[in-house]
């Protein structure tokens, strides 16, 4: 293969350029409002800013080059300090191709290499506008993928596609906010039975007095507008959300506006989890996300890579499809003992009081009202000691569960990911034989602690030994 | 309790000196902050109190260097390391060689003068500490711990 140095796509000028502009808007702010010549002379600054600002981004092209090698991709940049990147193909953890919608006619795409190296939220290797041709060079020699062509059609192993009723509810369930406004919604009805009439009737004289229903009237209506925006981002991002398998690879794309290819392959994942917030454990939806070792997922949730965003309880086992080492009924999972939910339970109520007692102490008619986080705690807590579990399958794979601010994690990493393992007990917990078992996994630039509160003893012991020995 | 190495006499020494270190930063910050309650009239219970809570702090650290050191223990065998510390909140932690990437040696001015060395055994995801060791357990510790891991592979568990 020949090796020379190539540039980027012609289009990156405009790219750079759009991101230069971005990152300098300030200052062409600054220098609208400091000028107070004539209107053309301001246009004249501003249209001299701009050229400069184009200088800089067709420097920033002709100076980044890169070389696709027979082992490694070579990246140059920089135009004062020079800056060589070497990634090895055999290194890459995962794959992200990023396509603006007004780069799709151009094909053009954005490409970002990540290694397990630890590099901050940055991948190791970036291709800021290349065209589709040298994608499929590289997702060859990444991934040993034939390039697409028109007459064969892509053979996929596996493939799921969202619908627009999961797309739909994945989005709604995923604005935390809900909940709260309903949970308002009922306070406030409640506040009607709870304050006397002519209290209700004056205060709303004098709030009408200062005008502040229409302050009122605004909040609602930016509330609404947050609302909207969070659920069209959502569904702006997992527009179309496709995940496919072929061979070891696992493939999702996304997105409207920006449409994200990740692609990693099986081995490289760290753990699977599956999580529910209480309101979609109410409703029997499930969301299946990837613990992978990149940033490539750095804007979803919590970091992990979504790989199924909302499915139906009940469809989980398609999971095994996507992730052959993920069973695809889920074990009985080993429970805490009654010891160890009361602890849970305990806790959260003591958490609770350190709000409620000043506020009850000082703020006194409506301090009472910080009483109703009490019960709040109790259930929390008591949610917590339902679901935290543990189980080893077989030989390889440990399942755990864990529950906190009324959200579930299932928790499936094979034994060749977990770092390390400890056992914490506190001289009170070992009386009762009780104690926290905390696994390490490697997750994104960092470590992902899992950890398994209250359990027995015994149970924690058994996973512990199973860890650390080779065979069993 | 692991049947496990105990960590070497010398570090209760180490930690007695850095009890010290920590009365003489907090008397120095308390002296600091006298000279601006008596020149910019700050509320003059601050510097009274980060006093006593120095001294009480440091009286702390004294007492329990003799319990720190009677229940840290580590070992290091075939497969694993395993590290465990403390009674009243006890910690047990397996790390398995295979998973090892990198191991450190470090040792500031005082551990230098004491000949011990710190082991930082670092993973994928986590640093795990073993506190001191003298330099030849060191010098051993880290070519057992590297051979080991050169032999050790993620496949074959």
């Amino acid at each position: 293969m020949k090796t020379t140095k190539r540039h980027l796509h012609p289009l990156a000028i405009l790219v750079f350029w759009g991101r230069y502009i971005i990152s300098w808007f300030i200052i062409i702010l600054l220098s609208l409002f400091t000028d107070h010549g004539e209107w053309n002379e301001t246009a004249m600054v501003v249209v001299i800013i701009l050229l400069v600002i184009l200088l800089f981004a067709v420097f920033k092209y002709w100076w980044y080059r890169y070389e696709i090698g027979d082992q490694a991709i070579t990246i140059y940049t920089g135009v004062i300090f020079r800056k060589q990147r070497h990634v090895p193909y055999n290194r890459i953890q995962t794959l992200q191709l990023q396509q603006w919608l007004f780069l799709k006619p151009f094909h053009a795409v954005s490409v970002q290499l990540e290694t397990a190296g630890q590099s901050h939220d940055q991948a190791e290797a970036v291709l800021p506008v290349v065209s589709q041709h040298v994608v499929d060079q590289l997702q060859l020699l990444v991934n040993g993928e034939q390039p697409l062509s028109d007459e064969v059609p892509e053979v996929v192993d596996n493939r799921y596609q969202i619908s627009w009723s999961d797309l739909n509810t994945y989005a709604l369930t995923s604005m935390g906010i809900i909940p709260i406004l309903l949970g308002l919604l009922w306070l406030y009805g409640k506040l009607d039975d709870l304050v006397s009439k002519s209290v209700m009737d004056e205060t709303i004289n004098v709030v009408l007095h200062f005008g502040v229903l229409v302050i009122v009237g605004l909040a609602v209506l930016l509330i609404i507008a947050g609302l909207l925006v969070s659920y069209l981002t959502i569904v702006q991002r997992y527009y179309h959300f496709i995940l496919t398998k072929k061979g070891d690879r696992l493939h999702t794309e996304k997105g409207f506006f920006q449409r994200n290819t990740i692609t990693a392959s099986e081995s490289r994942i760290q753990a699977v989890v599956m999580r529910q917030t209480v309101l979609r454990q109410l409703l029997g939806l499930i969301s299946v996300q990837l613990v992978l070792v990149s940033s490539a997922a750095k804007e979803e949730d919590q970091d992990n890579l979504v790989m199924l965003p909302v499915i139906d309880q009940s469809r989980v086992a398609i999971v095994n499809q996507f992730v052959s080492w993920v069973p695809a009924k889920l074990p009985a999972l080993t429970r805490l003992t009654v010891a160890g939910k009361y602890r849970l339970m305990r806790n959260a109520v003591l958490l609770s009081l350190i709000p409620i007692i000043p506020l009850v102490y000082w703020l006194r008619p409506w301090g009472w009202l910080s009483l109703l986080l009490l019960p709040i705690a109790l259930i929390m807590g008591w949610y917590a000691g339902r679901y935290m579990g543990v189980k080893r399958l077989d030989h390889q794979l440990l399942v755990l569960q864990t529950g906190h601010h009324f959200q579930r994690d299932t928790t499936i990493v094979p034994k060749r990911c977990i770092q390390s393992v400890t056992i914490e007990q506190t001289y009170w917990m070992r009386r009762v034989g009780l104690c926290h078992l905390q696994v390490n996994i490697r997750h994104g630039d960092g470590k992902e602690m899992v950890e398994v509160r209250y359990l027995p003893l015994q149970t924690a012991k058994d996973v512990y030994q199973w860890y650390r020995t080779k065979y069993n | 309790m692991i049947k496990g190495d105990a960590l070497p006499q010398q570090i209760k020494t180490v930690w007695r000196i850095s009890a010290a270190g920590t009365l003489i930063f907090g008397l120095l910050i308390s002296a600091g902050l006298q000279l601006a309650i008596h020149f910019w009239h700050w509320w003059s219970w601050l510097g009274v109190s980060l006093a006593v809570l120095t001294i009480l702090t440091t009286i702390v650290e004294l007492a329990i260097v003799p319990y720190r050191y009677r229940f840290w223990r580590y070992r290091i065998m075939a497969q694993s390391v395993e590290i465990e510390s403390g009674f009243f909140f006890h910690e047990l932690t397996a790390i398995p060689i295979s998973r090892i990437q990198n191991v450190t040696l470090e040792a500031g001015p005082i551990l230098q003068w004491q000949h011990l060395q710190t082991v930082n055994i670092e993973t994928a995801a986590t640093t795990h500490k073993i506190e001191s060791v003298t330099l030849a357990t060191a010098d051993q510790l880290k070519q057992q711990i590297m051979a080991l891991a050169m032999e050790a592979n993620d496949e074959d568990d």
